[in-house]
């Protein structure tokens, strides 16, 4: 038996029930443990959907999404959002962080969430916080600052502190860079890279600015494995 | 977690919280103020007599005779025959009787005219009888003893002249300077209409109703001639034992040779309650929808900041809260704000009382206490929470939707 972090079987999900309705179809992906994906596509090509469905957010009408060996699309609501906050770090574009809470409340709410998980104490939490800030060329200092007083970029750093903090083992990154400036955005790049590299982080990077693709060596293109369809004229 | 999640997310929308906040804290203190005060009235009604058995006046309302004779309010009576005070005070069933005769005034505080009987018998709150501050119930005919209120208010000291004249009110066409009273007592406050009566003798009453010249006259020699007391108000009656009241009630209402009515003071308050108690009902009814309509602001408030919070939920959700949780945060919101208008609504209450305490005992006859606290009171507080909290389950259920159907990009 391979060992896959992701294993996605036959997934469909509809928006909605009308025959209208959107339809993303994927009969067959896996990611091998450790593994980099760049995820790229088209807007409108099922990129978010997929993401959506991994974290589990969304759960597939049909189909099987298995994580680390868990069939997370046969979990419960409460249990499949457990999963997520013990084994899934997620990276949104922008708006990754509560606005009215301090840096460090914000990643203390990510500890929070994966309650037991028995990854460490509340030691351990704030040695990691501290050398994931390190890595992520952060100072310390930064934790009691309200997150409105941060840069974009600063704030992108963050949240992969706050995706991190409970070392998980899927990374979902959805587009972080689109705010930021090229300089910026090699920074923050090669950060993301080498920090999940040293926590050998499988990690599903979503992105359509091809750029990027050179920090990657697993290049997926999301067309290639799914449709995204209109199950009026699909289905016929 | 939550609730310090709660806390930050209230504090971060400062100025619709603060409105929100401000109508809760506004529409609580009516609530509980009307609910306080009508405690606080009624406890302050009954604390006025005790250990009367009965009320003998004139025959009108039941009501009136009590109003009239122990709160000094409303209309006055018709009198009784003197005779008739004489003939219950020497009733085989009688203990005592204090003789009332008001319809006079001093400075706006009412004049009642007594026996020192009163300082004696009369009994307030929990059967506690009257106490001399200073000095000692009245001697002769132009002696006075003040009620607490009468005496701080106007600065009377003991042995002072006051001026007593005939009629009701603060000034009076027949103020004449003539007839000088000397203050020998001084009662300690009782927080009842007592505090602001001036009490003399029955015969002093009479005196001032004399010509100026036979006052002068009396003025010089209390002797000179003999006062008639041809009748009184009311009269308050102890008996010597409680089985008796309702068989001397009898009695006295077919009296034959005088027209008299005796009423149970305890009967007769319990119709005053009946009476107020549509008033009561009503006030209390527009509190309770003052308070549901801000309970539906703090709601409005709560749902309309679901569109800016999006984003806020998204996150949430990513980092694993489901939308049970969700939910639950917009619930402690909601109490959160309740629970601090309620304090600060309480808070206000009771300091406002303070303040106000003597200018309601003045202008109202209202003695309130500043503490707000009773069991009432907890009771109207907890359904005030459950209130809110009934109120909040409608934004709750609108974050639990939309968290459900929360994606991670838009």
């Amino acid at each position: 038996m391979h060992n896959y972090a992701i294993e996605i079987d036959d997934v469909c999900h509809s928006y909605g029930r009308s025959p209208q309705a959107t339809t993303f179809r994927l009969p067959q992906w896996h990611v091998e443990k450790g593994d980099k994906v760049f995820l790229h596509g088209n807007s409108g090509s099922g990129k978010s959907t997929l993401l959506n469905l991994l974290s589990g957010v969304l759960a597939p009408q049909s189909g099987s999404i298995k994580l680390l060996g868990n069939n997370t699309t046969a979990l419960s609501n409460a249990k499949r959002d457990l999963f997520r906050a013990q084994h899934i770090g997620v990276v949104f574009q922008t708006f990754n962080l509560i606005p009215y809470l301090s840096v460090k409340g914000n990643i203390e709410l990510a500890v929070h969430f994966a309650k037991g998980n028995t990854k460490g104490a509340k030691a351990d939490v704030t040695q990691r916080m501290l050398s994931l800030l390190d890595t992520l060329k952060l100072s310390a200092d930064i934790l009691e600052r309200p997150v409105k007083q941060l840069s974009i970029g600063q704030q992108q750093r963050v949240a992969i502190v706050r995706a991190l903090i409970n070392t998980p083992e899927i990374l979902l990154v959805d587009e972080p860079t689109s705010a930021l400036d090229a300089s910026a955005r090699d920074a923050f790049m090669e950060e993301l890279m080498s920090t999940a590299t040293a926590s050998q982080t499988t990690m599903i990077f979503v992105s359509h600015d091809q750029a990027l693709s050179a920090f990657f060596s697993n290049h997926t293109d999301i067309q290639a494995i799914a449709t995204l369809s209109n199950s009026a004229q699909g289905g016929a | 977690m939550l609730l310090s999640l709660a806390k930050q997310s209230l504090l971060s929308r400062k100025k619709t919280v603060f409105l929100t906040f401000m109508s809760l804290t506004i529409s609580m203190l009516v609530l509980f103020g009307v609910e306080h005060i009508r405690l606080q009235a009624k406890e302050s009604f009954n604390r006025t007599i005790s250990g009367t058995d009965l009320i003998v006046g004139a025959p009108s309302g039941q009501l009136n005779l009590l109003l009239y004779s122990v709160f000094r309010i409303g209309s006055p009576t018709n009198n009784i025959k003197y005779e008739s005070y004489e003939r219950l005070e020497n009733h085989a069933l009688v203990n005592w009787a204090i003789p009332m005769s008001l319809g006079d005034s001093h400075k706006g505080f009412r004049v009642l005219g007594t026996t020192n009987a009163y300082f004696e018998h009369f009994k307030y709150g929990t059967k506690e009888p009257l106490v001399f501050a200073d000095g000692q119930p009245f001697e002769t005919l132009f002696n006075t003893v003040l009620g607490a209120d009468v005496a701080r208010e106007l600065g009377y000291r003991l042995d002072d002249d006051i001026v007593i004249a005939h009629g009701i009110g603060n000034t009076s066409f027949q103020n004449h300077t003539d007839s000088p009273f000397k203050v020998t007592g001084i009662l300690e406050p009782t927080g009842t209409p007592v505090d602001k009566t001036v009490h003399v003798s029955l015969e002093a009453i009479e005196a001032i109703h004399l010509p100026p010249h036979k006052v002068k006259a009396l003025v010089e020699n209390p002797q000179a001639f003999p006062l008639e007391i041809d009748s009184v108000t009311a009269v308050l009656l102890g008996l010597k034992t409680k089985f008796a009241t309702f068989t001397l009630q009898r009695e006295v209402n077919n009296d034959p040779k005088d027209r008299l009515m005796a009423v149970l003071p305890g009967v007769a308050l319990s119709e005053l309650w009946k009476l107020v108690g549509n008033v009561e009902g009503l006030l209390r009814a527009i509190a309770g929808m003052v308070l549901i309509s801000a309970l539906f602001g703090l709601s409005t408030m709560l749902l309309a900041s679901m569109n800016e919070r999006q984003t806020e939920i998204a996150v949430l959700r990513i980092l694993g809260a489901g939308p049970y949780k969700i939910a639950a945060l917009i619930v402690v919101e909601a109490l959160l704000m309740s629970a601090a208008a309620m304090v600060t609504a309480l808070g206000v209450l009771s300091l406002s009382l303070m303040v106000l305490k003597k200018w309601l005992a003045a202008e109202f006859g209202l003695f309130l206490s500043a503490n707000v606290l009773s069991q009432e009171q907890f009771v109207i507080m907890l359904l005030v929470m459950t209130a809110s909290l009934v109120t909040s389950l409608i934004p709750s259920f609108e974050a639990y939707k939309s968290s459900l159907h929360q994606r991670l990009s838009k």
